[in-house]
C-alpha cells in the first residue's frame, strides 16, 4: 500500500487502487472463464451418418416404442388372431353382421389389446348386388408394463436381443413405432440392433396415446429403412 | 473503510472486508459460471450433425428442416427461414423452399428432424416433399434442444 499523506493522528491511508485492480482482474478473469466454458460447451457434437429412407426387399420386424417401453409387434400373427374367429362373409346379406362383428370384437395379446374396424362400399340394384372393402384396419394398444426398458435392453439376454437373434438379418430389419415419451429408448435399441446385431433400420413416429394402426386392405404407408 | 482505534492512539487499516468483497464477488461469478457450464452441458446442450459420406453409396446433400408439428424452420445457407403448415394450408415460403429443392433433388434431399410435438402430422408434413420426388430422411430430437447441421465429414 502507498502511503499518500501523514497526518496528525498517525493514521496512513492507504491508496485503494490496488484493490479495485485486484478486483476487476478476479472479475476479467470470471468472466473470461465463463465465456470459454460456454462456448466450448456449446460447441458439443453429434456425429451421426445422417438418415435417408429407402425401399427394401428386406421384411420389417416391427417393435413399439411407447411409455417408455419397447414391445415387439408381430402384426401377421396378430391379424391371423384377430381375423379367424370371424370367419369371412358368405354373402352380401351377410355384410352388415359381419362388419358389426368386426366393429365390435376385441382381443388380447401377451402384450397388446386390438381392435378394428371396417367399412365396406356396397352396390345394390335390381339385377346385381356387390360389396367391397372402403377401408379396413385393426389397431394396437399396448397394455401397461408389457415391454421392456432402456436398462433391461442392456442386458445379454434381453427379449429384444434375443427376437432380433431369431430372425435373419439379411432379410428383415427393424422398424421402429416411436412415441414422443419413448426417444432415447429408441436411439438406444436401434444403436443395439445396427451395432451388435448387424440389422438395418427405420422408423417412424406415432402420435402419444394414439393406437398404432395396420392396414388390412393395402394403402397404407410403407414401412422404409433409413440407413 | 474500517478504522480501528488502538489503546496506543494508533489508527490501522482492516483489508478484511475488502477481502470478504473479494471472496464475495469470485463466488458469485463461480456460482454463473458453473450453472451456465452444467446447462450448457446437461438439458440445454445443442446437436450438431455432422453428415458422413459412405464412399459406397451415391449420397445427397442433406438440406436440415425441423419440424415442431406447425412451424417448419429451414436452415438454408446459414440463415434460418420459418415457414407455417396446416393440412388445409402452405404457407407460400414453404412452397417456394419445395419448388427449389424438388429443381435440385438429384443432389439434394429433405433431413427432418422432429421434434415430439410434430410426431401427431410429421408423415403427412413429409408427404409434401415425397409428392415432389424429394429423398427424406427424418431423426428424431428433444423438443427444446438446437439442432444444426456441421460441415460434411469424410467416412474413413
Amino acid at each position: 500500500m502507498s502511503r499518500r499523506k501523514k497526518r496528525h493522528t498517525g493514521f496512513h491511508e492507504p491508496s485503494l487502487v490496488p484493490l479495485a485492480d485486484m478486483l476487476t482482474n478476479t472479475v476479467g478473469i470470471m468472466v473470461f472463464i465463463l465465456i470459454f466454458t460456454v462456448l466450448t460447451a456449446g460447441g458439443v457434437v453429434i456425429v451421426k451418418r445422417l438418415p435417408m429412407e429407402s425401399s427394401t426387399q428386406a421384411q420389417p420386424l416391427q417393435f413399439l416404442c411407447a411409455n417408455g417401453r419397447i414391445i415387439p409387434l408381430d402384426v401377421g400373427d396378430a391379424s391371423n388372431k384377430f381375423l379367424d374367429p370371424l370367419g369371412k362373409p358368405r354373402s352380401y346379406y351377410e355384410i352388415d353382421s359381419w362388419e358389426q362383428k368386426f366393429d365390435s370384437q376385441r382381443i388380447e395379446t401377451e402384450n397388446f389389446i386390438i381392435t378394428g374396424e371396417v367399412e365396406f362400399y356396397k352396390f345394390d340394384s335390381y339385377f346385381y348386388k356387390s360389396a367391397s372393402v372402403l377401408y379396413a384396419y385393426i389397431e394396437f394398444e399396448p397394455k401397461q408394463g408389457k415391454g421392456e426398458t432402456i436398462e433391461d435392453l442392456k442386458k445379454p439376454d434381453s427379449a429384444f436381443r434375443k427376437y432380433l437373434e431369431s430372425h435373419d438379418s439379411q432379410k428383415n430389419f427393424a422398424h421402429f413405432l416411436v412415441r414422443p415419451d419413448s426417444l432415447d429408448l429408441y436411439l438406444a435399441a436401434r444403436s443395439l440392433a445396427i451395432e451388435k446385431l448387424g440389422y438395418q433400420t427405420g422408423w417412424t413416429t406415432n402420435a402419444q396415446d394414439t393406437p398404432v394402426r395396420f392396414s388390412l386392405a393395402g394403402g397404407g404407408r410403407e414401412s422404409k429403412t433409413q440407413p | 473503510m474500517a478504522r480501528r482505534r488502538n489503546g496506543d492512539n494508533k489508527d490501522h487499516f482492516d483489508l478484511l472486508p475488502f477481502i470478504a468483497i473479494l471472496m464475495c464477488v469470485l463466488g458469485s461469478l463461480l456460482l454463473v459460471t458453473i450453472s451456465i457450464a452444467a446447462l450448457s452441458i446437461g438439458p440445454g446442450v445443442g446437436e450438431g450433425w455432422v453428415p458422413t459420406r459412405d464412399p459406397n453409396k451415391q449420397t445427397k446433400t442433406p438440406v436440415l428442416i425441423e419440424w415442431d408439428g406447425k412451424i417448419a424452420t429451414i436452415h438454408q445457407e446459414g440463415k434460418k427461414i420459418q415457414a407455417q403448415w396446416v393440412e388445409s394450408n402452405t404457407d407460400k415460403t414453404l412452397l417456394n423452399f419445395i419448388d427449389e429443392l424438388a429443381a435440385k433433388s438429384g443432389t439434394h434431399y429433405a433431413l427432418f428432424a422432429v421434434r415430439p410435438s410434430g410426431f401427431h402430422n410429421f408423415q403427412m408434413f413429409a408427404d409434401l416433399f415425397r409428392t415432389r420426388q424429394i429423398d427424406v430422411g427424418y431423426e428424431p430430437i428433444k423438443q427444446e434442444k438446437p439442432v444444426r447441421l456441421l460441415k460434411e465429414r469424410k467416412q474413413p
